[in-house]
């Protein structure tokens, strides 16, 4: 079955980009990218981070799925842990 | 045994970033081998046997194995991204700044680059069994870095005195 390059769009549906823990990522690094990437504040962030690091994962954000993708696409390529679904 | 040190600290312009030998060749070779990985189609990336490499999963689904709800999703999504998740000119500048003249002096973009780029090189490193001591020392990396542009950054909790009391003890 061919595989599809492209991005199935079902305006209106929101997707969760869900951050997970690992063993290697710092915790002031992962502050750092949150604040960079998702455009969280710093209490924002520091919550987040803790809920990853405690937890072991967190929503991190709610967005359209091409944001969410890009979203997705940014942690994944700074190191961190993350995946997409759908919310609800 | 050498001492191998790295060190990145504000200054005027930038980031000056300081590192001994070592590390510039050691790590510039890993940037090297995390560069050639990323070529499309490789058959010589040392995870594949070129054999069997029609068989054998790709890099980037060693890297990022499960982003999506299901197998399928999660490839389409690496097809999707690939020239992002696998971008070897993003990796080609690190590395040449890495190894190139001296002294390092990074913008703050720049430095979001290493910061992404030893991200990487770390994912990568768990795939090889003789890189996975040096895994630490990317994590190393890109905290020194972060506490260079942002030094307003969360700490570790861990590091903190619980109380006044045990701060002054």
């Amino acid at each position: 079955m061919a595989v599809s390059h492209t991005l199935p769009v079902n305006p209106g549906e929101r997707w969760q980009v869900v951050l997970h823990d690992d063993d290697h990522n710092l915790i002031p690094v992962v502050h750092y990218l949150l604040r960079k990437i998702c455009d969280h504040n710093w209490e924002t962030a520091r919550d987040l981070t803790m809920a990853v690091h405690e937890k072991g994962g967190a929503v991190v954000g709610l967005h359209d799925r091409e944001t969410a993708e890009a979203v997705t696409v940014e942690l994944l390529r700074h190191g961190l842990s993350a995946s997409f679904r759908r919310a609800g | 045994m050498k001492h191998q040190s790295f060190s990145a600290q504000p200054v005027d312009g930038g980031v000056q970033v300081d590192m001994s030998k070592g590390l510039v060749w050691g790590w510039g070779r890993a940037l090297r081998l995390l560069s050639s990985s990323y070529v499309r189609g490789n058959p010589f990336y040392a995870l594949r046997d070129p054999r069997w490499v029609l068989t054998q999963p790709s890099l980037l689904r060693h890297l990022y194995p499960d982003v999506a709800e299901s197998p399928r999703q999660s490839e389409e999504f690496r097809r999707r991204h690939r020239d992002a998740l696998a971008d070897r000119e993003l990796v080609n500048r690190v590395r040449a700044r890495w190894t190139g003249p001296r002294p390092i002096v990074l913008t703050h973009a720049e430095v979001d680059e290493w910061i992404a780029v030893l991200g990487q090189l770390r994912l990568f490193l768990e795939l090889l069994a003789f890189g996975r001591k040096a895994i630490p020392w990317a994590s190393a990396f890109q905290h020194l870095l972060v506490m260079a542009v942002a030094p307003d950054t969360f700490p570790d909790p861990r590091s903190q005195p619980a109380s006044a009391e045990e701060a002054t003890s």
